[in-house]
């Protein structure tokens, strides 16, 4: 049978098999599910929260009569003013609001604000800040300048040497690039768990030596490499709606920092096309990696452990995240990106907070490569010895034998 | 004639350990062969190597002509000794998937699919998981994955395991019909009687080489002059130059060492007064007979 043929078989089959399984749409559809009850359940606590009534008493004459809301605050109900603390105080017990203000005489010397505070006050101090700001600034004539001592500067910091800026719409572009990175690297654990599990059910199952007098050791992996990426791009893209639609909500609200529209020039292709160029040599690694933890491993369980060594390797940049983002081109940060379990992950942050030397980028891509085939081109010989020893444990002697192909014969 | 797979002085290593030394033998269309020998005496390994599946570290193997290649696996059956399907997988898609994997199309698979479920009575049970089916349906679920694409060479590795009387006859019966369709099958049994009633020609792998090989009618002829069968009372066990006794069904199947001729047991016989003798002949050992001698000479000579 041609090879291709032979792997489209196996690549069918290892998605029909898993995407209609019990636990696949469980975990696919459950886990949206209990976010959105988990979400859903927040909102409507916060949200009596939120919009629950609030006094204040102005003994320092700051509010006009008809105080301005603040924009973030815009749907909130307007806040109640009472003539003095008494009878806010009775409001107060009586539930009627769920907070209370005092601006004492004081306040302009001061800036004291003593709150009465009933069981629901979550947010209502922010709340109050921002309404006393948005009226104390009410007063300046000149729009920009009230725009400027609300909103605060934009940081737009010029890197030195490159032509790239940070801030501004370059730091959504980074927002969207971590994302898009985000997803890549929960696609490659996904894919990763998925076909240490079907490496591992084979060798559970025993078939092994059927199907290799049936098709090639290369067109099973391969076979099983894209069914499982498939699957896992399926759970990625009903997830990934999800957190579109979510994203595209938040980015276009009032109330982001940045006001942007969505426009194509958003997309960061240049990103997007960076961390494809790695993500496809790391899936190569994670999945060869993957088939040959499972080949070697007696059972699931076993492979999970192997496999949870390496997977420790490729999270590593997260763990010195503080050090990586205090010293973008210190030693480590350059260290993490060539190293080819780190060089994706270390890059994006790296990416998203300075900027990268192009010298850096092609050796750890190439670095990356090289080490992805090369474990790529020995794991269906270490896939097939480990296949066919079951129930034997694993020793170093017996591993290096089956590198040097002694141990069975590759594809 | 042509021989579908023909293996010479193959050797496999594993470290230190020597699995195969020198294995040889051909097998011919439209023949039954037997590959028979001792736990651990280097038959799987030898099939492995047969079907590429192993390197062998010298020797050779010529399969349909040639060396193995992807093309030619179509051609190949095969009931490994480590049996194995997906066990969460219903019987029926798994079969198909296999089926698919030899090079049927999917209506073809399916066709002949229903017809094998059939025939072993596993129709009724093929939407079940496999782990939900007997050992011997699991047996004959795994023959119908070597048989469905009907391969001209077949390699079966204990094809009885687990299987009751009425499917090892069932299973006998498919096996001669793939020898009279033309195909080659190669059987690895313990089963001796099962070998000497389907097989024409058998190799004896004994410590990693080929110790008997050829018709199984000559290699009884070649070990005719050292058993004979005497009925009579009185002990024959202990006479000299006797191997090994057995009593089968009243008479005594005496194995006679290689120095001892059946006319001098007879000598002896006739010398010895508490011996009376109805009835004495050389006879031709079973394939039991035949297999623990080889076997037990080797472990002497060893020893």
């Amino acid at each position: 049978m041609p090879e291709i043929k032979a792997l489209t078989l196996v690549a069918r089959y290892e998605y029909m098999l898993r995407v209609k399984s019990k636990s696949f749409l469980g975990v696919t559809f459950g886990l949206p599910l209990l976010y959105l009850l988990i979400f859903g359940i927040i909102m409507l606590y916060t949200g009596s929260v939120m919009y629950a009534q609030i006094g204040y008493v102005d003994q320092a004459h700051l509010f006009p009569a008809t105080p301005q809301m603040p924009p973030l605050f815009a749907d909130f109900p307007q806040p109640q003013a009472f003539p003095d603390v008494a009878s806010g105080r009775q409001a107060l017990e009586e539930g009627t609001i769920t907070a209370l203000y005092v601006l004492p005489p004081d306040y302009w010397q001061g800036g004291t604000v003593i709150a009465y505070k009933g069981n629901k006050h979550a947010i209502a101090s922010d709340f109050f800040a921002d309404f006393i700001r948005v009226n104390l600034v009410s007063s300046v004539d000149d729009a920009n300048a009230r725009a400027r001592l609300l909103d605060g500067p934009h940081y737009v910091s010029e890197v030195q040497g490159t032509d790239q800026a940070m801030g501004g719409i370059h730091t959504v572009r980074m927002v969207i690039a971590l994302i898009a990175g985000g997803m890549f690297y929960l696609l490659l654990t996904l894919s990763g768990t998925y076909l240490l599990q079907a490496v591992s059910n084979e060798k559970e199952n025993r078939t092994l030596e059927m199907i290799i007098t049936a098709i090639s050791t290369r067109a099973l992996i391969l076979g099983k490499m894209v069914g499982l990426i498939v699957l896992s791009l399926t759970q990625l893209a009903i997830w990934g709606a999800a957190i579109l639609v979510g994203g595209i909500y938040v980015l276009t609200s009032p109330a982001f920092p940045i006001p942007i529209t969505l426009e194509p020039s958003l997309i960061p292709w240049r990103e997007l096309g960076l961390l494809t160029a790695f993500f496809l040599p790391t899936f190569l690694l994670v999945a060869s990696l993957m088939v040959a933890l499972g080949g070697i491993a007696n059972d699931q369980r076993q492979g999970q452990q192997y496999s949870g060594i390496f997977t420790m390797l490729f999270f590593i940049p997260l763990y010195f995240i503080a050090q990586l983002i205090a010293e973008p081109n210190g030693l480590l940060a350059i260290g993490l990106t060539l190293f080819p379990c780190t060089s994706l992950s270390t890059l994006m942050i790296r990416r998203a907070i300075g900027v990268v030397p192009p010298w850096q980028i092609w050796l750890s891509w190439g670095l990356l490569t090289g080490t992805a085939l090369a474990v790529a081109l020995v794991t269906p010989r270490i896939f097939r010895w480990g296949m066919l020893r079951t129930g034997q444990g694993l020793s170093l002697k017996k591993l290096r034998l089956a590198l040097l192909g002694q141990g069975g014969r590759h594809a | 004639m042509e021989p579908i797979v023909a293996v010479s002085h193959l050797r496999k290593n594993f470290g230190q350990v020597q699995a195969v030394s020198d294995v040889s033998f051909a097998v011919y269309p439209g023949e039954i062969f037997g590959l028979l020998g001792p736990n651990g005496a280097g038959k799987t390994t030898t099939i492995r190597m047969m079907l590429d599946i192993f390197r062998p570290d010298g020797g050779e193997v010529t399969i349909f002509g040639g060396a193995m290649s992807e093309g030619k696996k179509s051609r190949l059956g095969y009931l490994p000794e480590e049996r194995g399907l997906y066990k969460n997988v219903k019987l029926e898609p798994a079969l198909l998937y296999l089926a698919r994997l030899k090079g049927l199309r999917k209506a073809e698979a399916q066709h002949r699919l229903t017809q094998w479920l059939h025939r072993f009575e596993l129709f009724e049970h093929r939407q079940k998981k496999i782990k939900a089916l007997s050992h011997g349906m699991q047996q004959k679920a795994q023959l119908i994955a070597a048989l469905i694409h009907e391969p001209d060479l077949l390699v079966i590795d204990e094809p009885f395991a687990g299987l009751d009387p009425v499917n090892t006859r069932l299973v006998k019966e498919i096996i001669k019909e793939q020898r009279a369709a033309g195909r080659a099958i190669i059987m690895s049994t313990h089963q001796l009687h099962q070998v000497e009633a389907l097989c024409s020609r058998i190799a004896l792998i004994n410590d990693g080489r080929t110790v008997l090989y050829g018709e199984i009618n000559d290699i009884k002829r070649q070990f005719a002059g050292n058993a004979v069968e005497v009925v009579g009372e009185g002990e024959f066990g202990d006479l000299e130059g006797v191997r090994s006794a057995r009593r089968i069904d009243g008479a005594w199947h005496l194995y006679l060492d290689e120095h001892t001729r059946p006319r001098d047991l007879l000598r002896q016989i006739a010398q010895r007064d508490e011996l009376h003798v109805q009835r004495f002949e050389v006879s031709y050992p079973s394939l039991d007979d035949i297999f623990i001698s080889v076997v037990s000479q080797q472990e002497t000579a060893h020893a």
